[in-house]
């Protein structure tokens, strides 16, 4: 989606953060896809995502045919994990280098995307042993409550449906919680948890390298009642979920629940972490911020405004 | 957003109302006058002319969905329900 943004406001009271209000707006595409057709529907979704849009792609898929009954045990969609992993290797190449003072790395980008898009494993596996990661600062305390990995017939025992205001500001067990590369937080000793989602995108792209199973690229879709079929996609940025209602051969209802609007809910880690931080110096909050909201990773924009 | 000047990994690129500086390390090869999908800072995908018409006319389908409009098939003219 091109369209969509999410706005982080500040008001700092005696030198520190007394107010945070977080919103993400990304738009409602549900107007757009019901009374669509199946094959209506996944034109409309490869229309508007263009970011994650294979796994945006597949999750469609798979929760269509889960309506009819047809249901997908859990597997890993090499096209997805493939996605999941240039991901991370923008993410590790690009975008950090850039948050922390150093220079981008295009060149070495530009070859390992090539080696990931044509599954390349050995030649990536060869160039991590030895290439140069940046390191973030770790001087930061965020600390997360990670969703765990979940398949999709587990999570009916979480939710048992989607509605508009979970789509919107989704919980697990009565509260916010964020997803993607956090949740493989334990193989890492730091108890900054921006750090570990960006050490967790360094280590899923060695794993798969190395030809194990990194996190990224499962899909899993159940059968919720007659005719609402649901998916579960592991995106680069966490959890990806569509559940779709039937009414004959057309979409009478459709629901997505993205990981942005996991990481960025208005009472959740992000915000907990901004109550209270020291607002003397707005320069070096608003860098720890990027960085935080970089590991966070938005699939749209975000824009910060002091109130 | 169509690519109105190539510089080096980045290009600037125009349309849907603004102009932004986009990186291209997504695509092999981009010149002036190509048309890409942008998303946050990024040219991920060289659209041809056709896709270009299709998504945004799929774009301002979503934003007319917001104003309360119910009837959006003009927006997605590829696959109209039969009735």
């Amino acid at each position: 989606m091109t369209n969509g943004l999410v706005r982080i406001k500040l008001a700092s009271s005696e030198g520190r953060i007394g107010s945070v209000q977080i919103r993400c707006e990304r738009p409602d595409v549900t107007p757009c896809l019901r009374g669509q057709t199946r094959a209506g529907v996944l034109q409309r979704i490869s229309l508007l995502y263009a970011l994650c849009g294979k796994a945006q792609l597949r999750a469609a898929q798979l929760a269509l045919a889960a309506a009819t009954g047809e249901e997908c045990l859990t597997i890993i969609d090499p096209e997805v994990q493939r996605e999941a992993m240039r991901e991370h290797l923008w993410h590790c190449l690009i975008v950090l280098p850039g948050l922390s003072g150093k220079t981008p790395q295009h060149d070495e980008f530009v070859r390992a995307a090539k080696w990931i898009a044509e599954d390349r494993r050995a030649e990536l596996h060869e160039w991590l042993k030895c290439a140069v990661l940046t390191r973030v600062p770790q001087d930061e305390a965020f600390v997360a409550n990670p969703l765990p990995r979940l398949e999709a017939k587990n999570s009916l025992a979480e939710w048992p449906r989607l509605n508009a205001e979970f789509c919107r500001h989704p919980t697990w067990r009565g509260g916010p919680a964020e997803t993607g590369t956090v949740e493989i937080k334990n193989t890492f000793k730091s108890s900054c948890y921006d750090v570990i989602f960006h050490c967790a995108r360094f280590d899923a792209l060695r794993c798969w390298a190395a030809g194990d199973e990194p996190n990224g690229g499962m899909v899993s879709s159940v059968n919720v009642a007659p005719r609402v079929g649901r998916s579960l996609v592991e995106t680069a940025r966490g959890l990806l979920m569509h559940e779709v209602e039937l009414d004959g051969e057309r979409i009478a209802d459709y629901k997505i629940v993205a990981p942005t609007e996991w990481n960025f809910h208005p009472k959740g880690a992000l915000a907990t972490y901004l109550m209270g931080q020291p607002a003397g110096d707005r320069g070096e909050l608003e860098r720890r911020l990027a960085r935080i909201v970089a590991a966070l990773d938005p699939c749209v924009p975000w824009t910060l405004e002091w109130l | 957003m169509q690519v109105s000047e190539v510089d080096g990994a980045f290009a600037w690129c125009e349309g849907r109302g603004r102009r932004e500086r986009l990186n291209m390390l997504w695509l092999e090869s981009i010149e002036a006058g190509d048309w890409v999908y942008a998303v946050t800072g990024q040219a991920r995908e060289k659209l041809s002319a056709q896709q270009v018409i299709e998504i945004n006319l799929a774009l301002d389908g979503v934003e007319a969905a917001l104003l309360g409009a119910t009837d959006l098939d003009v927006y997605f003219p590829g696959f109209i329900p039969q009735k």
